[in-house]
């Protein structure tokens, strides 16, 4: 774990570095509106920006320099799980698009069948019967019953 | 507060379509809470969406319900086939599943359902007699102390929650700065919402609890389901259907020599429940701990004694309505299922915080009065379906997963009718998984993310009130003494070692 502490608090690190001199300056205003104290838009994100970022800073410095390597320092993320992440980030965002553009009642469908067979069930049937019903279901219910729009 | 209010307000509680939510809730709880790898605060989350056309005390009724259904679900399959349902009942295996095994599964189930029940009912009343006078208090706190309670709780809560404390507090502060992407609470202008008009409001609290929760959960059960597809484990399913005469059931000699063990089991919960970040694991563990040593026969316990259940379900249940005492009081939720109820009142458009108790007494009675009903019905729907939950253990995740995928996709959408809101879950789906592999707690963030708003006002008021002057705190003793129990913690959690049995698991 020391090996990805020193890396995950070095990307907060440099996210934070980011949003401080980037995302901030750019996007909050930094005048003061209204009366002349209290805090401007801009203080309380920078505060907690700072925080976290000199938080992230020291824990790295502390883990590379000041803790004991790990004998067995395995990576609690792997290149397999990288590649899951990849995989299951790739439907999601096809799940999201599909959901936006033929709308959720053909969608919903494909949604249910890729977690199904993602999650290991392999006979048509089931995944055929599930991936329907589910998302008439879903939908019945919201639209129909709750008349709440679904996308 | 006048009397009428407390008695309208509970009576409320009683309506028949409050009652029918509540038993609802309470089913969905249960049946959520028996399935491993589902939990109270993911079913919580899931359903917050199906609350829009409900009014707020249906709808946190109903949630409540849920919570205190998937409370005491966790132990069914904590017994029967030695996974809890959820990390609470991890204490309830040590002397359920030796029961379940010993052909005793019914017995250890009822047992469990007693216990659960009982502690739940003691802390729901310590609540009720304890939340008002503790908001009134709350009420005398200017806006200095209350943004060093705040800071000190959120200290506390993010150091205690998951393995490290120092990335607990790093994932709390990033909690606190996402909840300031929006509109300025004073001046409404927009901070970094990057041009888009669906950011204004804020990052969708829904959509990040139930990328976080849910969905990134159920990306870590399908990667361990890949890993072990090919490692055969060994059927460890006990039947509860052979049991015969007196192992069906608990008698009352047994019930009346465990009745010690489960009301000091309920005050340890209670404690417990009231402490911000200590979770109902740790409750579950010290009750049983506790009965342990309190036993003249400790031997016996891990072999299957129905006091070990007992011990176990009672305090973890005890953590339920004792959580609520920050969290109605001050606004400071004690756990994730407190947290989203947090989030589920602000949705509902009511803001929590000292003054509840004043401008919504009548809701705030009214959901006390359905916590002791629902206690009734987890009670009741309990008994009745103890053979049924004992069969929903085995469905398969295959088939409820995707659901639960699909129900994610919709309820997320529902909140800001948005593909916004779709494309924050997923991140924060991603996101979550990724922290929970590097062990970032994720309850920090969320409880964090839920109390960051009111931790911005109460510094923003504190600033105004002391025109810019920091050396004014010097003359408010509690803000100081709560500054100082902060930096405390802080040195305490980071520098000292915290003991492992505080660490919650994400």
């Amino acid at each position: 774990m020391r090996k990805a502490d020193i890396v995950s608090a070095g990307v907060v690190a440099v996210f934070g570095l980011i949003v401080l001199l980037v995302v901030i300056p750019i996007w909050v205003p930094g005048h003061m509106e209204g009366g002349s104290y209290g805090l401007r838009a801009q203080d309380f994100p920078l505060v907690t920006a700072v925080s976290f970022t000199l938080f992230a800073g020291a824990f790295m410095v502390f883990r590379a320099f000041f803790s004991k390597a790990d004998e067995t320092d395995e990576p609690p993320i792997t290149a397999r799980s990288w590649r899951f992440l990849a995989i299951a980030g790739g439907v999601l965002a096809a799940i999201t698009v599909l959901l936006d553009t033929v709308r959720f009642l053909a969608g919903g469908p494909v949604a249910v069948g890729a977690f199904m067979v993602m999650m290991g069930e392999r006979r048509p049937l089931p995944v055929i019967a599930l991936s329907l019903a589910a998302p008439l279901a879903v939908w019945l219910f919201f639209w129909k019953f709750l008349e709440f729009p679904l996308p | 507060m006048d009397f009428q209010t407390i008695i309208t307000g509970f009576a409320s509680s009683l309506t028949l379509v409050n009652l029918v939510f509540i038993c609802f809730g309470v089913l969905i709880g249960i049946v959520v809470g028996a399935i491993p790898g589902l939990n109270g605060p993911m079913a919580i989350a899931i359903c917050v969406p199906l609350t829009f056309v409900l009014d707020p005390l249906t709808a946190i009724a109903f949630l409540i319900g849920i919570n205190k259904g998937a409370n005491y679900g966790g132990s069914v399959s904590a017994i029967l086939i030695n996974v809890p349902g959820a990390a609470e009942a991890m204490a309830t295996t040590f002397d359920g599943y030796p029961l379940a095994r010993l052909g005793k599964g019914l017995k250890a189930l009822k047992m469990s359902l007693y216990a659960s029940v009982w502690g739940d009912t003691f802390s729901d009343l310590v609540l009720i007699l304890v939340a008002a006078p503790f908001a009134i208090m709350a009420l005398k706190m200017g806006p200095s102390e209350l943004f060093a309670v705040l800071l000190f709780a959120l200290t506390f809560i993010a150091a205690l929650v998951g393995s490290s404390a120092t990335k607990g507090i790093i994932a709390a502060i990033a909690g606190v700065f996402l909840s300031t992407v929006g509109l300025d609470p004073e001046a409404s202008t927009p901070r970094m919402t990057f041009g888009q008009l669906d950011l204004e409001e804020g990052v969708p609290l829904l959509a990040l609890i139930v990328g976080m929760l849910a969905l990134s959960e159920i990306l870590i059960q399908i990667e361990e389901g890949w890993r072990a597809r090919h490692a055969k484990t060994p059927e460890q399913r006990v039947s509860v259907f052979d049991a015969k005469g007196d192992d069906r059931r608990v008698t009352w000699p047994e019930f009346r020599s465990c009745l010690r063990t489960i009301f000091r089991s309920s005050i340890i919960g209670t404690v417990i429940g009231a402490l911000p970040g200590l979770g109902s694991t740790l409750a579950g563990f010290l009750g049983y701990g506790a009965a342990k040593r309190a036993s003249k026969t400790p031997d016996e316990f891990g072999k299957g004694k129905l006091e070990g259940v007992a011990a176990a379900e009672a305090a973890n249940s005890a953590v339920v309505g004792a959580n609520l005492i920050p969290t109605l009081s001050l606004g400071i939720p004690g756990n994730l299922s407190a947290a989203i109820l947090l989030g589920a009142l602000i949705i509902h458009g009511v803001q929590p915080g000292p003054m509840i108790f004043e401008s919504h007494g009548h809701l705030i009675y009214g959901i006390f009065g359905a916590m002791l009903v629902a206690n009734f019905a987890n009670l009741f729907i309990g008994q009745a379906g103890l053979r049924v939950f004992a069969y929903i253990i085995s469905l398969p995740n295959r088939y409820i997963h995707p659901v639960i995928v699909l129900m994610c996709f919709a309820g997320t959408y529902l909140t800001t009718q948005s593909m916004l809101a779709i494309g924050i879950m997923v991140g924060f789906a991603l996101l979550g998984y990724i922290m929970r592999k590097l062990d970032y707690s994720i309850v920090a963030f969320i409880i964090a993310f839920i109390m960051g708003p009111m931790t911005e006002d109460a510094l923003r008021q504190t600033m105004v009130l002391f025109g810019d002057q920091p050396g004014e705190l010097l003359t408010r003793p509690i803000t100081m003494v709560f500054f100082a129990l902060t930096a405390y913690s802080l040195w305490r959690f980071i520098v000292g070692r915290k003991p492992q049995i505080l660490a919650e698991p994400n």
